[in-house]
């Protein structure tokens, strides 16, 4: 039956899930009592003809599903608009989501290379040291709160560095980003995907072979990525070691053993076992770490989506809240749609 | 060691050092093959035959180590050869090769994420060198020879898109895939129907005479090493008890274990008023007790079998005993 | 026999005792589970984390329990404005500062060790009623979706699989942001129960604003948690219906209901029991999270996450004592749950339980 069908299903899951988000995303909008538009406007411009409009505008005075449907056409058309800063909230959103995403991903590199080398070490050497190590890592590493292992870091390392660029984010050259953004125009479906990957300034970077940006974006993000790494680097080890242990004691690696094959070739068959669990881990911690660059990006003060839909939060400026929330939740469905994807690859009794 | 033995074990001692004590698996189990014969294991479960076969090729794992014994074994090349003293590389080129497995469940040996094909490519890629094409035509015969049908379609296939009896004759066919000299099938054909599991056995016997392949055969079904076997060693909590020719067993067992496993086959010509079975369980093997490992179920025991353990004493051409009540004679 | 053994013997025994006054001869039907537990006890006992997570969780629920009793400051009081250089003082050692905190105040000139007192209540409250709450109801939900089947499964899978679309995080934020002020509404309507809350927490009766966005929180939280417990049990579910011995029940004419209380669940209990406690850890980290973020009680509720967010302000120079001080709280709470647990599923799984065991012996 194979793989295509497999995930043609899995992406046709896909829709109904996004439509779920919407619906939850707008019953938290909409679940708002008492009078968001007195907060938006600023309690001193009580003019009541104003109120009205901006209620009319939002359609606060339509029925529900009026409201829904208004609701979700603007989401799809992006067209919803920010209330207190009159601009569009995708406009604000984009500009600040590269360095978010940016941030997860530099946090989830860091994980991936801590985590997965230890946790295959710990493997290895099982009952040792570094195994006694690797538990220790991952009990602290869940035990400590984010935001203060964050202060903990900037104290330390802070005494070396006194300030780090987090502001600004190293982008692509300029003829880079046109071409990024031609690639939707220019090729059907697969040119919007990839435009759409590429907007995220360090892979618009690595389509044109720009590394040096890469690099940049490292060395600016390494303080809150490493500290995202730590955090879950220890439970990932933990999988990890867990998982190949169990994929080296089964039946198939001695039969593997008796049929004379290399060592090379055993350890390619626990590898890709054990890779399976680890797989779908890293997958949900991607949410995590989307989570965790929220925090972050308070206790760092970058200025990315994070810190947007903290300032929205404290002004009850609820689309701007919406819209962060739902895009949050389509990258985080995007990324378990990959994992899935990946996941089924890897292991052929997954694609019923 | 003669010219004609493939195979000769003395003394194999395996131990397992667990939580609750030192299981003596294998206590002191000698056996020897000769080339082109088919000898098989006989015995209940956990009375240590599996243990036996894997330890030749040193295949125990911790918490089991192989304690003592020698393993001599005659390669291709007419060396011989002492597998438990072999440097690892060395072992890695004979297993698979020229001594190949058949693992009892075919479920648990074959990796899920990995074809049959990939299966038999690279267990053939490990020994010599063959294009992935050449093999794969190869791997269609072979399936083919153990009787999977559509095997253009099988070696393509998933172990979870074969049913319980395909996998184990993938199993097989995995295990020939480099015509070894020594062939050591454990349970081979339990997940078979008795159609299908008559042909294997044939293909077994065929390929056998075509190649002077030898088999050890493990099983607790009498009815196959009455077909198959020509010598039988009986094996009871991790010692030989009884070893002759497959007539001899059948016929002229001294061993009252022997006797009473023969008894607890049901004879379908006969009425039966009960099945017969042997009382009381397989002992504990940690600290096993002193004496007849088989005493406290024997209904003929005496005080010396409590006392010290009967050696292996000589009772006719190719058949030892291991009884007291063997040797008082 | 060790004293961590000998306690929790007695208190077996004690509940034992009990029972057997409840309903006699309870203990002799029910000897081999009585021995059970005792071995489980036992083997709890010999693990190291198990009894080091143990004391550090009874220290806590202690300090929590009577914290706010016995806080020696009311939090409520700005102190810094009367005595100005209370403002942020860091930890001074004796003989230098007689009168000052020995590790220091806040901004409002508090002895960051008396609220730290009211910080345990609140963490430990909030982190309790969270797994007390969606625990159960993602349990409930898991049982149903996975024992009926059918269009109930599909509709509950659905709604779990939306909810776990959205991370934890951001989800709780974007409910918590916008409970308050329908919760406040509410806790207005109904006096006694903003009172009890109030006492609860630790809070003083008059604090509902804070107590709105507190239980906000808690609801944000519990909509979070739910999910992870309806799939894991479902996924047990599904096993075990369609064993043999639950086929016999249904034969047997043995309603739903009781086949799913006393076949199934007990099946699916252990795992559940582990997740809970490690749970607890990380429902305090949350809570502290989102507090952080503001979205949980502002000032003057001591809440230890929100503490450090207001400090942070001032990180590092000026209050660093404060950052660390409330931090290793949070630390250390979340630890002991957390080895509590590691020590727990060590127990509750049979194959590791036999070499504790046997090490024992």
């Amino acid at each position: 039956m194979g793989l295509a069908r497999f995930l043609a299903r899995r992406v046709a899951t896909f829709v109904p899930t996004v439509i779920g988000v919407l619906l939850i995303t707008y019953i938290i909008a909409y679940s708002i009592p008492g009078d968001p538009v007195r907060a938006w406007v600023g309690e001193k411009l009580l003019n009541p003809e104003a109120l009205e409009r901006v209620r009319e505008k939002y359609k606060f005075n339509a029925p529900w599903y009026e409201q829904f449907t208004f609701f979700v056409t603007q989401l799809m058309k992006a067209e919803l608009e920010d209330p207190i800063r009159h601009r569009n909230v995708f406009d604000e959103i984009f500009e600040r989501f590269p360095i978010t995403v940016e941030l997860a991903i530099v946090g989830f590199v860091f994980l991936a290379s801590i985590g997965i080398p230890l946790g295959i070490v710990a493997a290895i050497k099982k009952d040792s040291v570094v195994d006694f190590f690797v538990r220790i890592f991952a009990l602290v590493g869940s035990s400590l709160p984010s935001f203060v292992l964050y202060y903990y870091l900037i104290l330390i390392l802070f005494v070396y560095t006194r300030t780090t660029e987090l502001a600004g984010v190293p982008l692509p050259s300029a003829q880079c980003r046109v071409m990024v953004a031609s690639l939707a125009q220019n090729y059907p479906y697969i040119g919007t995907l990839a435009s759409a990957i590429g907007s995220v300034p360090m892979f618009g970077a690595a389509m044109c072979g720009e590394f040096g940006v890469i690099g940049e974006t490292f060395r600016r993000l390494y303080l809150p990525g490493l500290a995202l790494g730590l955090l879950n680097g220890g439970f990932i080890a933990r999988i990890v070691r867990n998982s190949l242990l169990d994929a080296l004691s089964s039946e198939y690696i001695l039969y593997a053993k008796a049929r004379g094959l290399s060592k090379l070739r055993i350890w390619g068959h626990a590898l890709k076992n054990a890779l399976v669990p680890v797989v779908t881990v890293l997958g949900i911690n991607f949410g995590g770490l989307l989570s965790g660059a929220i925090i972050a990006e308070r206790a760092f003060n970058i200025p990315g989506m994070g810190r947007l839909m903290y300032e929205a939060i404290t002004r009850a400026n609820f689309p701007v809240v919406i819209a962060c929330t739902f895009l949050f939740a389509i990258i985080y469905v995007t990324v378990n749609l990959v994992v899935d994807m990946l996941y089924a690859v890897i292991d052929p009794r997954i694609r019923y | 060691m003669t010219g004609k033995h493939v195979l000769k074990v003395v003394d194999l001692d395996v131990r397992f050092y667990t939580y609750a004590g030192v299981v003596h698996a294998v206590s002191g189990v000698s056996f020897e093959v000769l080339e082109g014969e088919v000898i098989s294991l006989v015995g209940e479960t956990g009375c240590g035959k599996t243990v036996t076969t894997r330890a030749i090729t040193r295949l125990i794992e911790s918490p089991g180590r192989i304690v003592g014994g020698r393993a001599l074994f005659r390669r291709r090349s007419g060396e011989v050869v002492d597998l438990l003293e072999v440097p690892d590389e060395e072992l890695r080129k004979i297993r698979g090769d020229e001594i190949a497995y058949v693992f009892q469940d075919p479920t648990s040996a074959l990796d899920p994420l990995y074809t049959v094909g990939t299966h038999i490519v690279e267990t053939v890629k490990a020994h010599r060198r063959a294009s992935t094409k050449e093999i794969l035509k190869q791997a269609v015969k072979l399936l083919a020879e153990t009787l999977i049908p559509s095997p253009e379609v099988r070696v393509r296939n998933y172990p979870h898109e074969l049913s319980g009896g395909m996998r184990q004759r993938a199993v097989i066919s995995i295990g020939l895939s480099n015509r070894p000299r020594l062939l050591i099938a454990d349970e081979p054909t339990t997940n078979l129907d008795v159609t299908v599991q008559a042909q294997i056995l044939d293909l077994l016997r065929d390929l056998q005479s075509r190649y002077g392949m030898s088999l050890i055969l493990i099983t607790h079904n009498l009815g196959i090493v009455a077909e198959m076997a020509q010598r039988v060693y009986v094996m009871y909590a991790g010692k030989v008890v009884e070893e002759a020719e497959t007539e001899g067993v059948f016929y002229s067992s001294e061993h009252p274990y022997t006797r009473l496993l023969l008894r607890s086959v049901p004879n379908p010509a006969r009425k039966l008023e009960k099945l017969e079975s042997i009382p009381g369980v397989v002992p504990s093997l940690i600290n096993p007790p002193p004496g007849c490992r088989f005493h406290p179920r024997c209904p003929y025991a005496m005080d010396i079998c409590r006392a010290k353990e009967p050696p292996l004493v000589s009772v006719g051409r190719n058949h030892r005993v291991a009884c007291w009540l063997v040797e008082r004679r | 026999m060790n004293p961590v053994y000998r306690l929790l013997s007695k208190l077996i025994d004690g509940y034992v005792y009990i029972r057997d006054r409840i309903s006699p001869g309870w203990s002799s039907r029910n000897s081999s589970r009585i021995r059970e537990w005792k071995l489980m006890a036992y083997a709890f006992s010999r693990s190291r984390i198990g009894v080091l997570g143990g004391f550090i969780v009874t220290v806590v629920v202690l300090l929590a329990i009577i914290g706010p009793a016995i806080a020696w400051e009311p939090y409520w009081e700005y102190r810094s404005v009367v005595k100005p250089e209370l403002w942020l003082h860091p930890p001074c050692i004796p003989p230098d500062c007689r009168e000052l905190p020995l590790f220091g105040t806040d901004e409002w000139g508090r002895d960051i060790i008396a609220m730290s007192l009211y910080g345990f209540r609140i963490s430990l409250v909030i982190s309790i009623l969270v797994v007390i709450l969606g625990a159960p109801l993602g349990i409930f939900l898991g049982l149903l979706s996975g024992y009926r089947g059918g269009w109930v499964d599909e509709v509950i899978m659905r709604l779990t699989d939306i909810f776990i679309a959205f991370p934890g995080l951001i989800l709780a934020i974007a409910f918590a942001s916008v409970l308050p002020r329908r919760i406040r509404e509410f806790l207005e309507a109904y006096p006694a129960l903003r009172d009890s809350l109030s006492a609860l927490f630790g809070l003083r009766p008059h604090e509902y604003g804070q107590l709105a966005a507190l239980i906000s929180v808690w609801i944000a939280m519990v909509l979070v948690w739910w999910p992870g417990y309806a799939r894991i049990v479902r996924g047990s579910v599904l096993s075990v219906r369609e064993l043999p011995f639950v086929e016999a029940a249904k034969l047997l004419g043995i309603p739903e209901s009781k086949i799913l209380l006393k076949h199934i669940l007990p099946n699916v209990l252990s795992p559940v029991i582990v997740m809970m406690t490690f749970d607890l850890a990380t429902a305090t980290l949350f809570a502290a999270a989102l507090s952080f973020l503001g979205l949980g009680p502002q000032e003057p509720v001591p809440e230890l996450g929100f503490m450090i967010s207001k400090a942070a302000i001032y990180f590092p120079e000026r209050s660093w004592h404060v950052v660390i001080y409330y931090g290793t709280l949070l630390l250390f709470i979340a630890l002991g749950w957390n080895l509590l647990g590691d020590a727990l599923r060590d127990i509750l799984d049979p194959r590791t339980r036999r070499a504790i065991e046997f090490k024992g012996e």
